[in-house]
């Protein structure tokens, strides 16, 4: 294909370009890794569960799943739904997708992105053709299990105009392992559709974790996206960007909570480029042990009537942790109203012994105020998304505590 | 029966003494009322009742049913069925009421229907989705606190201003909610007060005074009250040195 050899020129060139924010990574420590496939999904439904991904797939509309570098299965159950990995798209499809090829998120962003160009393998393509909506949710999930390993997927989604769907993505290590996970996804939503996505990440201790993400909102269009971490992990870094056309709407939320020695630089870069587009960013962070997060939020309103609010907040759980806030508001039109709040503390004496005086435990005291910590607004999810959501918060409140 | 006796209690918080030398008591059935102005140490004498870790005892006894309990932490307190409807409940964004409500009824045995009656008692069943007290006015929140408090389904409360800054008509919507937390199980209340309004809907039987940290007079609640009305907290502190 040789329209896609500039996309592999940009990112040899590009291989060693420093990441603008969090800790930098020795690429050569890594290494896609293959392996036989032959999981009993079944025997880790605790953990997949914990990331939102239903072992019997009841109540899903498709699923994909990846083991390292295998894709272990790709299957649509709805008509007008897509679903395969994006090297069977690429088959099928050519340069048809180039539209969609590093449009979202640019292939030289830094050496990340550079290397699942070059040296990633997978990823899935999801399409939701014209005017289909589709009510129960399509779930991926990407596991790595072993030392060493790089795991680059490259994801693109497509939801054509007027279309709808909710896409659960859960990422997992299945066992303690050194790894780096750099999982590329471009959202492409499209005139007057709709995209629900929710990811959840527990990964292990020793594990990088480095997702690149694009998401392009057509005239109309609206993106809710609920990104969540959990656990451990080594380093996390993250700044999806979202780019907004005329009256297009996202709201996006991330609940990270950390333990150990995990450092984590997580946030969003919206771009009000369409008049009338409105966003809101929402994050929770928690902190344990020795943790650290940067929660940034940076909204660019250049356009006529835009609005866009940032609420970041954050819930230190131990005195060696730490939580910075970087909101960041920039108006480059007149008309634009960007707002912001920040706060971050730790949980309330006073509420927990008026809780306590309710007749709980100082543990459930602790572990309700979590919870009413991590509950962030969320507009209009289907029900068995938002009680999937729901579930995985009540785990983060017992875990952290 | 005496249900809670405090005995010349004393109590610091901050090293500082916020309680001097309190005696009091409240026999099964009883409501008493325990008058005093702003800052004489109402609250702190509350907060000593529960059992709240900042306020430290540090002379006298506290005994309920006879036993001592001095020296309990705030959940073996709570578990005896003794707890208190706070002056200011705190907000808990992200908690809604009805959850928070199941959860309290759940752990106190207290059945859907009861949760249900004193919901339409308090008149707050349009609160049940919202966040607790989160832009919640005055009169709602004191309604909310004493909806809790009855799902803890407790044998005493000492309930904190319940009437202060609060609407006539809440004023007697609480007071229906007391008199059925007292047919749900409820054998005796310390209800702190500047006004004494609860008790133009609820009978209440003693009073004490509570000024500058000490307990300056007691007798009968209508009594007290009549004469804190017309004269003033200073009354007792004249009769008490006559």
């Amino acid at each position: 294909m040789s329209w896609h050899n500039k996309y592999r020129e940009l990112a040899r060139n590009a291989l060693s370009k420093i990441p603008a924010y969090g800790t930098d990574i020795d690429l050569s420590q890594f290494a896609p890794k293959e392996t036989k496939g032959d999981i009993d999904l079944h025997s880790i439904s605790d953990i997949l569960e914990s990331v939102g991904i239903s072992v019997d797939s009841q109540n899903r509309a498709g699923e994909y799943y990846q083991l390292e570098s295998i894709v272990l299965e790709r299957l649509s159950k709805t008509p007008g739904l897509e679903i395969m990995s994006l090297e069977e798209a690429l088959d099928i499809y050519g340069r048809d997708l180039e539209p969609y090829f590093w449009k979202a998120v640019k292939v030289d962003t830094d050496k990340f992105t550079a290397i699942a160009e070059l040296a990633g393998k997978g990823g899935y393509f999801i399409r939701i053709k014209k005017g289909q909506r589709i009510q129960i949710p399509v779930q991926t999930c990407l596991l790595m299990s072993m030392d060493q390993s790089l795991q680059a997927p490259h994801n693109i989604v497509i939801a054509e105009e007027g279309s709808e769907v909710s896409l659960i993505t859960g990422c997992a290590a299945m066992r303690e392992t050194v790894g780096l996970h750099v999982g590329v996804t471009e959202i492409y939503v499209g005139r007057k559709a709709r995209v629900n996505y929710v990811m959840i990440h527990r990964w292990s201790e020793a594990m990088h974790i480095r997702p690149r993400m694009g998401v392009i909102v057509e005239e109309g269009g609206e993106y809710v996206s609920h990104y969540i971490a959990f656990t451990k992990l080594k380093t996390f870094q993250s700044m999806p960007r979202v780019v907004l056309y005329d009256n297009a709407r996202a709201y996006l939320s991330s609940i990270i909570a950390l333990e150990g020695n995990a450092k984590a630089d997580s946030g969003y870069l919206v771009e009000l480029k369409g008049s009338g587009s409105s966003s809101e960013i929402a994050s929770r962070s928690i902190t344990k042990d020795r943790s650290e997060i940067i929660a940034r939020a940076h909204i660019v309103g250049s356009a006529p009537e835009v609005r866009g609010h940032i609420d970041c907040q954050g819930l230190l759980l131990s005195e060696s942790s730490r939580i910075l806030t970087i909101p960041i508001l920039d108006a480059v039109y007149d008309n634009v109203m960007l707002t912001h709040e920040a706060a971050v503390g730790k949980l309330s004496e006073d509420k927990i012994i008026w809780l306590m005086a309710r007749g709980f435990r100082r543990e459930d005291a602790e572990s309700i105020l979590v919870r009413g910590f991590l509950r962030v607004d969320l507009p209009d999810l289907p029900p068995v998304v938002m009680s999937m959501i729901e579930n995985t918060l009540r785990i983060i409140a017992k875990s952290v505590l | 029966m005496r249900i809670l006796e405090a005995k010349e209690l004393s109590v610091e918080t901050n090293g500082k003494l916020v309680v001097n030398k309190v005696s009091l008591h409240v026999d099964t059935g009883e409501i008493i009322l325990l008058f005093g102005p702003n800052g004489s140490g109402k609250t702190s004498f509350t907060m000593a009742l529960l059992g709240h870790p900042n306020y430290k005892i540090v002379g006298g006894k506290i005994y309920f049913y006879g036993n001592d309990i001095t020296a309990y932490s705030l959940e073996e307190r709570i578990s005896l069925g003794l707890t208190a409807a706070f002056q200011f409940a705190p907000e808990l964004k992200g908690i809604k009421l009805g959850e928070l409500a199941r959860e309290i009824a759940e752990r106190h045995c207290v059945s859907e229907d009861t949760l249900n009656e004193l919901a339409k008692i308090l008149q707050i069943g349009y609160l049940l989705d919202r966040y607790v007290n989160v832009g919640f006015s005055g009169g709602e929140r004191k309604r909310v606190e004493i909806f809790l408090t009855a799902l803890q389904s407790p044998k005493f409360v000492v309930f904190d201003e319940p009437d202060s800054g609060v609407d006539r008509d809440s004023v007697v919507l609480i007071s229906k909610a007391i008199e059925k937390m007292f047919e749900l199980g409820l054998k005796g209340a310390l209800i702190i007060t500047h006004t004494g309004f609860l008790t133009k809907y609820l009978e209440a039987s003693r009073a004490y005074v509570m000024i500058n940290r000490r307990i300056v007079c007691e007798g009968p609640a209508e009594i007290i009250k009549d004469h804190i009305i017309k004269y003033g907290f200073n009354m007792c502190v004249m009769k008490r040195s006559r």
